[in-house]
């Protein structure tokens, strides 16, 4: 397990943390979690018998949203569930994280695995699911090896396995680990992944509740979501959605990254000013302006830093703002970036992502990637701006998953926002920033 | 072709699924392969197939998707670093800069010595401890300066 | 108003009635209506990955494959709206962007789907000027030809006829994103009896046939209809010629018999009509020695030495045994010259030796039923068959009809794999073959 993070200061997750109160970073233990209350939930469902219905009520009164990327009220989510399918269902939790700038559910498997596990047992028991699986990114092993444990920890204390806690109600949760596909995000492929194939998504419909893991009705939530349950569960829906905004229940947590002081996951209420949250992250690095900051992971609109300085940091004001709260990944970019240079290496992973199962993205990322590879490089034309958008519009809203649209996204906002830039590049044949940096530097001498 | 170690991983990956799900378990069990051989040749793929009751093309399917498998050699120690824009905003560039001008190769290269194979990665999910590399696909490096780096060169022989 | 569980669509401006399940594609060919398409295929599962049947439909916010979407009461598609056709436009130049332009060296030429459709869709000129994919060429056998993958649209249809129609995958797509590509295993060919099929499934020259390969252009060849030779079934055929010589041979599509497919064996038989060593010319043995002789003097001597054996010892001392693989009517023409020579010693049994039943037989044995009703069958038991090797055709008929839950059940004296769902398999020695069916 990493130990070169900089000394834990229980703090730093925030002072509103929920998922993440008293976490320390060597308390994620079973014991731990009890003494922090965990497993609370659990047996509160247990003793005051609250049937599945009302569980799935309070959820949807919570204004839970889906943490993973897309927002879906997770109440609703569940209540697709058939009630009275015979057969097996299933719960899928969605470690799979792998959108640049997220690593909010690495921190929670890794520091608080266990209220992952209760968030689990308790949305099977609402969904009426006996066997689950919790698909971990490949690349965090030792993630993965400590859920295992804490896997083991839970079946052993009755929290998991038959007849949990002694009730009538049993499920097998297990781990299953990816090995480097960022498309197993996308939640069919990561069913696909789970069969044991590539991982490539589904058409849909049907929907995983109707046609899921082994054709059987599944819901696939992400690590966040399951994480935010115990507590929902435990001081009800309204106190969770008085947490947050009106539509936008709860906390969330935020991963920051880029040229910020302070680099990591902040769990703030939904609604705090992203001015705070950047202060929280210890401001701009090196005291530098703020140029852009992509709000939501990589997939989602970069907004100009005045922007953002002006926004809350919910679902509904970055979407008024003009981009998404994505899986709260907030890329931030000083006024020293080359927002061409930044373009480029995210077209180049969508290139390198896409699963190349449909026309548009398959062919689609890389001939973005090339155009704006060539912009970078010198040898842009003036017609590749308007190539780059149009083909961008081929792509979205054309492929089977939403890949198409991400690779799109960045590219179309990238151009709106700071097109003066690519133009640059193109008629100079050389970036912008590094001459205003030069005239700057000159004026300052 | 397996340990026996190896094969009781692979079980208990496959107990974890419907009996007749034999299948999804391919992903650990090509990992376990790759453990105990290094890379996955095709006598590996097609041992993995028989066990698991696949095709053999449906293995090769999977063992070319995901990016952490290997089909050809590599290195001793297989180095990874991530260089997506969160991690290039803290130095993922000049980390993978320096890796390359101290172990002499580009991405893609094995050191002469067959040390080290140096590989480009996709977002690991953890851009917070930016810059970060993947040792063998298992032990994650974080804060990977150019003084972090020579140490870690040292230490892996 | 719908007629009770049935669903009315509207599209392009006319409706139709069709049952739940349907989807877009199906209703609008119901109408006459084409929509673009290329990893469609009706014997197929449905795919959805190569976005070229994209059509408007009222209400959704962004274009729809015909293909995957299922129809709803009153739902209204258009597949020629400008919505419709940008995004089929798009498409195009998607696919053809990394497509080579070697269409007048390539095999698929004048017979392509992408060819044809670029007409429709495509632009005169290309936008793209990045560098092109290149796909390595790959050797899978002597029968289906993978020399240029590059032309490759990856639309799958040849994995899903190996998994689903092949009963066995033996091609799969490797890599991702723009390095996928279509392959077998390493170092392995593809193997099944009816793999000449995905050379048709193919909509672009990246599988072809290796046989036909370069010798022909599909325009120039004469078309014939004909019937396999080759088994009972009676696959229908197509017999493509050039001048007298025949190039190559396709299915004729046939719901009742052999559907749109043909066995390996009824598709590339034909080379040994072509085959240097195949006997060309008439000869006549003189003296110990094969000499080549022309048909009439050929059928001068037949006649001279019938009428010797004929005045010696009468006509029925004269057998005609004929080749079962004949036709009806080839048949009967032997039989009649048999009987105007005067013998009724006919028979097309080469291989039987046992011919006590025959005193039994009414009539001649067949099936009972249409070759398409078997697949309504319940339960099946199939006697001492290699059903892949001697029925390629009702092998793949067991095969979808056992995975709709028809009960196959197989006897055999030897472990075959019929790649069919079995039931029940009992293995038994050739001796023993009698008893157990008692």
């Amino acid at each position: 397990m990493n130990t070169a993070h900089p000394p834990f200061d229980p703090l730093v997750f925030g002072p509103d943390a929920q998922i993440m109160k008293g976490v320390d970073g060597l308390n994620w233990r079973l014991a731990d979690y009890e003494a922090r209350g965990g497993y609370r939930a659990l047996k509160k469902i247990f003793a005051e018998k609250i049937a599945p219905d009302a569980l799935i009520a309070e959820v949807k009164k919570s204004a839970l949203r889906g943490r993973g990327g897309a927002g879906f009220p997770t109440g609703l989510k569940w209540s697709f569930m058939p009630r009275q399918f015979p057969g097996q269902k299933y719960v899928v939790c969605n470690s799979d994280e792998g959108e640049p700038g997220t690593f909010k559910d690495r921190d929670i498997l890794r520091y608080n695995p266990h209220v992952v596990i209760e968030g689990m047992v308790i949305g099977a028991y609402a969904m009426g699911a006996t066997v689950g699986y919790n698909y971990i990114h490949g690349e965090i092993w030792d993630v993965y090896e400590r859920f295992e444990e804490a896997l083991a920890e839970a079946r052993a204390a009755g929290y998991l396995g038959d007849r949990i806690l002694g009730g009538d109600f049993s499920f097998q949760l297990h781990a299953h680990h990816g090995y480097g596909a960022y498309i197993c995000g996308e939640e069919t492929a990561l069913l696909e992944s789970i069969e044991g194939k590539k991982g490539q998504p589904r058409f849909k419909p049907p929907f995983p509740a109707s046609f899921g893991l082994y054709g059987k009705p599944t819901t696939v939530n992400n690590t966040e979501t399951f994480a935010a349950v115990p507590w929902i569960v435990l001081n009800g829906g309204a106190a969770y959605l008085d947490l947050g905004r009106p539509n936008n229940g709860g906390t969330k947590i935020f991963s920051m990254s880029g040229d910020v002081a302070r680099p990591g996951n902040y769990e703030v209420r939904l609604g705090t000013p992203f001015a705070a949250l950047l202060e929280m992250a210890g401001g701009m690095r090196g005291g530098r302006r703020i140029k852009a900051v992509i709000p939501g992971g990589s997939s989602m609109p970069v907004l100009p830093g005045e922007v953002m300085m002006k926004t809350d940091m919910d679902y509904d004001s970055i979407a008024k703002a003009g981009s998404m709260l994505g899986s709260g990944a907030v890329i931030v970019m000083d006024e020293t970036r080359c927002m061409v240079r930044c373009l480029e290496r995210l077209s180049y992973f969508y290139f390198e992502e896409s699963c190349g199962q449909c026309t548009p993205c398959r062919e689609g990322t890389g001939w973005l990637y090339r155009m704006v590879h060539r912009i970078e490089t010198g040898r842009g034309r003036t017609e590749d701006l308007d190539t780059l958008v149009s083909v961008s519009d081929n792509i979205a809203g054309r492929t089977i998953c939403a890949l198409g649209d991400a690779a799109a996204i960045p590219v179309k906002s990238f151009i709106q926002h700071f097109r003066e830039e690519f133009a640059h590049h193109i008629e100079h044949k050389r970036c912008m920033v590094g001459e205003r940096g030069a005239a700057r530097d000159k004026a300052a001498a | 072709m397996i340990s026996a170690q190896g094969i009781a991983r692979i079980d208990a990956a496959i107990a974890k699924y419907p009996a007749q799900e034999r299948q999804s378990a391919v992903m650990t069990a090509l990992a376990v392969a790759q453990e105990e051989h290094g890379h996955l040749s095709t006598e590996v793929m097609d041992f993995v197939a028989g066990y698991l009751g696949m095709p053999p093309v449906a293995v090769y399917e999977v063992a070319s998707f995901y990016g952490m498998y290997d089909l050809e050699k590599t290195g001793r120690y297989k180095l990874c670093v991530c260089t997506n824009l969160p991690c290039a905003l803290s130095g993922a560039v000049e980390a993978a800069e320096h890796l390359k001008r101290t172990l002499g190769v580009e991405f893609n290269g094995t050191t002469p010595d067959g040390r080290f194979t140096l590989k480009e990665g996709e977002c690991f999910g953890a851009c917070g401890d930016a810059p970060v590399m993947l040792i063998n696909n298992k032990r994650m490096a974080s804060f990977m300066s150019p003084e972090a780096i020579d140490r870690l060169l040292a230490e892996l022989k | 108003m719908s007629t009770p569980g049935m669903l009315t669509v509207e599209v392009d401006g006319r409706s139709v009635e069709v049952p739940h399940g349907t989807m877009v594609m199906e209703a609008a060919n119901r109408l006459g209506i084409y929509v673009p398409h290329f990893c469609y295929h009706r014997k197929l599962s449905i795919a959805a990955n190569c976005r070229m049947c994209l059509v408007q439909v009222e209400k959704a916010p962004k274009p729809l494959p015909a293909c995957a979407t299922p129809v709803t009461d009153g739902m209204k598609v258009w597949t020629h709206s400008d919505a419709a056709r940008q995004a089929q436009n798009g498409v195009m130049e998607f696919l053809l962007i990394n497509h080579p332009l070697d269409c007048p060296i390539c095999d698929q030429g004048g017979e392509c789907q992408l060819q044809d459709l670029a007409v429709g869709y495509g632009q005169s000129a290309s936008r793209y000027g990045e560098p092109k994919r290149v796909v390595m060429h790959k050797d899978i056998g002597p029968l289906v030809g993978a020399e240029e993958m590059t032309r490759c649209i990856q639309c799958t249809r040849c994995i899903r006829f190996g998994q689903e129609v092949a009963g066995v995958m033996e091609l799969g797509m490797i890599g991702r994103g723009e390095h996928a590509e279509i392959v077998a295993f390493v170092g392995r060919t593809v193997d099944s009896e009816l793999s000449g099929n995905m050379i048709d499934l193919c909509p672009v020259g990246a599988l072809t046939s290796k046989p036909f390969r370069y010798s022909a252009r599909p325009w120039e060849l004469s078309r014939r209809k004909s019937v396999s030779p080759h088994d009972g079934l009676g696959s229908n055929l197509i017999v493509q010629t050039a001048g007298d010589r025949v190039m190559r041979v396709l299915q004729l599509e046939n719901e009742e018999i052999n559907e749109c497919w043909l066995s390996d064996r009824d598709r590339f038989s034909y080379q040994g009509l072509n085959a240097p060593d195949r006997l060309a010319q008439p000869m006549i043995r003189q003296g110990g020695a094969l000499r080549e002789v022309d048909w009439q003097a050929a059928l001068e001597e037949t006649v001279r030495l019938f009428r010797a054996v004929s005045e010696k010892h009468g006509g029925a001392a004269i057998g005609v045994l004929a080749g079962p693989g004949s036709t009806l009517e080839e048949l009967y023409l032997v039989q009649k010259l048999a009987r105007g020579l005067g013998s009724d010693n006919v028979d097309f049994r080469l291989r039987q030796w046992d011919f006590s039943a025959d005193a039994d037989l009414a009539g001649a044995p067949w099936l009972g039923m249409k070759v398409s009703e078997i697949e309504s069958l319940d339960r099946v038991l199939i006697v001492g068959s290699f059903l892949r090797k001697d029925q390629p055709l009702l092998a793949n008929r067991f095969r979808q009809a056992a995975r709709r839950g028809q009960q196959v059940n197989l006897l055999h004296v030897a472990g075959d794999d019929p790649l069919v769902r079995l039931q029940n398999r009992w293995m038994v020695g050739p001796s023993a073959l009698v008893g157990a069916l008692a």
